[in-house]
């Protein structure tokens, strides 16, 4: 089975943007897995049949018991993210503080703090209008635990793929190369990296190379918005050679990535052919290389 | 005062709306920029050739002592993150996991574990630059960026009566632990249907902390005006729009601050930053 994942580094580069239109070229031979959990956008696009949906549980918040709660401050005192407060001779939670540690629901004296598990999120199987299985979740505002979450969803489209016998899933990563990024690229096969013709696209990038080094995943480059600063094309172009990156795409700034968003469609319908013949390009030369 | 700047979708212009508005805002008063972006850090990007100090932050681990570690098992027990296991009576510590709560050290019945540490980053401080910069850096495979956050807001770089705090993107943990101690908030939002979601998420996010915020319309077009709407029907402020243009684009692209050199993005700037002041009654001294 391949596993590709699309990874940014920065965020905005168009990551979504072209992940989502290969996954419209694929159709029914990729499974598409949305794993930018924070802040979920494929399924404004592929208008996805729900098949199934679970609610996600994950992370605890103290909560004190009143009737037990001696006013003694221990859970005050061993606290160590300031997640206990002492307001009007009563001691609160602060419960966007709270890391769930439990410590203090072990150390009181009068086990009057008991650690209650959230639902942050919920997680969906469905299949989109372009004919293959989409699967995405939500994480709840200002929640915790991204990271288990994408690990959820990528566990759910590694058993579809599977079971109908699909060997490509596709995977939008998030942004960024922390909890949820590494979640994303454990385990996949390879890498497709989005960046893009800026200082700051450039400057991720290096981070982004790092991380994949570190977790020994071939990778190739797609280079967007390459006619906005030709100087950071050819650093990007140099960081790749050396680190073994072939450039498959390079792309120019263009509004068609905005006014497809605007109608509502991907890049592999939009009316510009130009795009369109460059996205099944890249989904050839992927298939090409699996093969 | 401290000014948070969030975005919800990453490349919104989160990072273009920082450090144009902390170079504005030190034609009046003394600034601190915060990049509290750990994973992908790029304000320093904007300001040439900064000298900067660098020092390493390091967190708790748990470190075990083998010849007082019986085994029991308890510290597995109350870790919720897994970060340590009792395997073949051994007590192994996974510190990519740890979240530095100190419960395994206290609980151990044998106190067999004692305080050890890692570094997950690094935070630089600038040197004699106009605008005063401090950036946290979070190091390669490491997942603690709300913990760094922490560390680098408690960072002092000389006086300065305006602290702007560029956020990472997304409205998970590390977002909240970035603006949950500011006075005002600007939402930069993008005007496409992945930006104006991800809008929503975050304007929702920023009302669950109860605090005051104004929204910045980057890349704005006149055919498209669903954030707009979306502010009108929901009482939200506009405070600023920046217009999509291929030449912010290429000046933003070569790290160049897009108001320095064009009067008309500089009073743009000018005009955000004042009525940011008023909104947040906000002082300069």
């Amino acid at each position: 089975m391949n596993e590709i994942v699309v990874m940014s580094g920065k965020g905005g580069t168009g990551k979504t943007s072209i992940l989502a239109a290969l996954g419209v070229s694929a159709s029914n031979e990729a499974v598409v897995a949305d794993c930018d959990v924070d802040a979920a956008n494929m399924h404004l696009l592929y208008n996805p049949q729900i098949k199934s949906s679970e609610k996600f549980w994950s992370g605890k918040i103290a909560q004190i018991d009143y009737d037990r709660c001696s006013n003694c401050g221990t859970c005050l005192d061993f606290c160590h993210f300031n997640a206990i407060m002492y307001k009007s001779d009563k001691y609160t939670i602060d419960e966007v503080n709270c890391e769930g540690c439990s410590l203090c629901s072990h150390l009181c004296p009068e086990n009057a703090i008991r650690m209650e598990t959230q639902q942050t999120g919920n997680w969906y199987i469905s299949k989109s209008k372009y004919n293959n299985w989409f699967v995405f979740a939500k994480l709840g505002i200002a929640q915790e635990n991204s990271g288990k979450l994408v690990n959820k969803v990528k566990h759910e489209a590694r058993n579809i793929a599977e079971k109908e016998g699909i060997d490509y899933i596709l995977i939008d990563g998030p942004p960024g190369i922390g909890c949820p990024a590494i979640s994303s690229i454990s385990g996949a096969t390879e890498v497709l990296i989005v960046t893009e013709a800026t200082i700051s696209g450039k400057h991720d990038l290096d981070r982004l190379i790092e991380l994949i080094n570190h977790f020994k995943v071939p990778a190739s480059c797609i280079i967007n918005k390459a006619d906005l600063n030709l100087d950071a094309v050819k650093q990007i172009e140099e960081v790749c050679f050396k680190n073994n990156i072939k450039i498959i795409s390079k792309i120019p700034f263009t509004e068609s990535f905005t006014h497809a968003l605007e109608e509502g469609l991907t890049l592999a319908e939009y009316e510009d052919e130009i795009l369109k013949k460059e996205i099944n390009n890249i989904w050839q030369s992927i298939k090409r290389k699996e093969e | 005062m401290n000014i948070g700047i969030v975005s919800g979708k990453g490349g919104a212009g989160k990072t273009l709306v920082a450090v144009n508005l902390a170079y504005t805002a030190s034609k009046y008063s003394k600034v601190t920029l915060y990049d509290l972006d750990v994973e992908e850090p790029n304000s320093f990007l904007f300001f040439n050739e900064i000298e900067y100090n660098s020092e390493k932050v390091k967190v708790m681990i748990p470190s075990v002592d083998a010849e007082k570690c019986n085994s029991c098992g308890i510290c597995s027990k109350v870790c919720e993150f897994n970060a340590i296991i009792n395997l073949d009576n051994k007590t192994l510590v996974f510190p990519e996991l740890c979240h530095s709560c100190y419960s395994c050290l206290e609980l151990c019945p044998k106190n067999a574990i004692t305080e050890g540490v890692k570094e997950i980053g690094e935070i630089r401080t600038s040197v004699n630059s106009e605008i005063s910069l401090i950036e946290g850096r979070l190091s390669i495979n490491e997942t603690a960026a709300p913990a760094l956050i922490r560390e680098v807001k408690k960072k002092i770089n000389g006086k300065s009566f305006i602290r702007i705090f560029d956020s990472p993107p997304g409205t998970s943990c590390s977002v909240v632990e970035a603006i949950k101690d500011v006075n005002y908030i600007v939402l930069v939002a993008e005007p496409t249907i992945f930006g104006s979601h991800d809008f929503r998420l975050m304007a929702d996010t920023i009302k669950s902390l109860n605090k005051k915020f104004g929204v910045i319309i980057n890349k704005h077009t006149k055919e498209n005006d669903m954030i707009e709407n979306y502010c009108l029907e929901n009482r939200i402020e506009i405070i600023g729009t920046i217009p999509l243009s291929f030449d912010i684009a290429t000046t933003n692209a070569h790290g160049k601050l897009i108001c320095e050199n064009d009067s008309y993005l500089s009073l743009l700037f000018k005009n955000i930053f004042e009525s940011i002041l008023e909104k947040s009654n906000g002082m300069l001294v």
